[in-house]
């Protein structure tokens, strides 16, 4: 799976953290998702994101990937970030 | 149309041989006719220009002046276009969706076109103005002004019309800051809810509360979230919000938002500019008085 964020309509970023607009929405975005889509910026593949992600906020407990996976399907939900193969 | 001005206070231009009145009203730096037919309509029309009497146009015009004119800003927003809101009286309320008030109920009408003034006004300024659901109010020198943000019917009004006196209205509705930063008035009359009307608010002057308009350019000091709880007594809690927190708190309290070309950053800039909102939790409007104080009393 790859990973690419989703243009935003406009964004504010404090601290790393951020407030998005986008899809009619105003979303706040976590540190770990703000850098997600930072790392993201073009098709990223789901084990450089876990690398990157971990070296931004260290390694999770447990499988990586797997983790991402599920947060990745998340910010998909949430309109901030597109998957493909 | 020949519009023969009625003479005598407010002004009301009464519209060809059937009974027909217009009241121009400048509004968020836009012009609306509310433009009233059917029997009673010259004195319908008269009763909308005394409670809005400070937004009846060429008096608003004076008071935007104030507000804006100083920096030479403003008026160029209403870009010469006129909205118009119109209202048959007399006809059944439940009307085809054609636009126009239809109504018999004056108490009902007015409060009915008071929110069609405001769409029509939110409408229009969509794109050009950060618009907020808030009330405000600004210290009647320096123009430094405390935006009172809430959703309707929990505290807007009130406050207005609590705190109001000895400073400047602005409105109690929707506060309009133009790209300069500096506030278009809506000086819309006060809606008052009365217990004893069936939910059916009181469109009052601003005079008869002792409200009046700015006379010097104006702009936001500082934002205040209203979150009024019933039966609260003692100090008001006040929480400040850092910038994020303030965004997502105050982008479902805003108008035309989503097309307005990028609203989070100017809303951040303006927030950090103004050091930044405030939650406060609090009883009775009395209550915020130290607080409205602090931020009227801040150099604009």
């Amino acid at each position: 799976m790859r990973v690419r964020s989703v243009p935003v309509l406009d964004e504010v970023v404090r601290d790393d953290e951020a407030v998005v607009l986008v899809g009619g929405q105003v979303l706040r975005v976590s540190p770990l998702a703000h850098s997600l889509r930072t790392l993201a910026a073009d098709w990223t593949g789901l084990e450089e994101l876990a690398a990157g992600l971990a070296e931004r906020h260290g390694a999770p407990d447990g499988d990586a990937v797997e983790l991402l996976r599920a947060v990745v399907a998340d910010l998909q939900g949430a309109g901030l970030v597109e998957t493909g193969e | 149309m020949e519009s023969p001005q009625v003479t005598g206070d407010p002004p009301v231009e009464v519209a060809g041989e059937a009974e027909a009145a217009v009241v121009p009203l400048h509004v968020l730096d836009t012009d609306v006719d509310v433009v009233v037919s059917g029997p009673g309509a010259t004195e319908f029309a008269r009763t909308v220009a005394q409670r809005w009497h400070l937004a009846v146009a060429e008096l608003a015009g004076g008071a935007d002046g104030a507000a804006a004119g100083a920096e030479g800003s403003g008026s160029e927003a209403s870009k010469g276009e006129v909205a118009s809101v119109e209202v048959e009286l007399g006809g059944t309320a439940q009307g085809p969706p054609d636009g126009v008030l239809r109504g018999t109920d004056e108490r009902a009408v007015l409060q009915r076109l008071t929110q069609e003034v405001t769409r029509t006004a939110i409408r229009a300024r969509t794109g050009d103005l950060l618009m907020l659901h808030a009330g405000a109010l600004a210290h009647p020198a320096t123009g430094a002004a405390v935006v009172l943000v809430a959703p309707g019917g929990t505290g807007k009004s009130t406050a207005c019309r609590v705190l109001g006196p000895e400073r400047a209205y602005l409105t109690d509705e929707t506060v309009g800051i133009r790209r300069d930063g500096t506030i278009a008035p809506y000086l819309k009359p006060i809606s008052t809810r009365r217990p004893d009307w069936g939910g059916v608010k009181d469109e009052v002057a601003p005079s008869e509360l002792g409200l009046v308009a700015p006379t010097v350019p104006v702009r936001p000091a500082g934002i205040v979230l209203l979150r009024r709880e019933d039966g609260r007594e003692g100090a008001p809690e006040v929480t400040p919000l850092d910038t994020l927190e303030a965004l997502t708190a105050l982008a479902p309290e805003s108008s035309g938002f989503m097309n307005t070309e990028r609203p989070l950053t100017w809303l951040a800039e303006l927030l950090e500019a103004t050091g930044g909102a405030v939650r406060v939790t609090y009883g009775g409007a009395e209550d915020l008085v130290p607080l409205v104080d602090e931020i009227c009393g801040r150099l604009s």
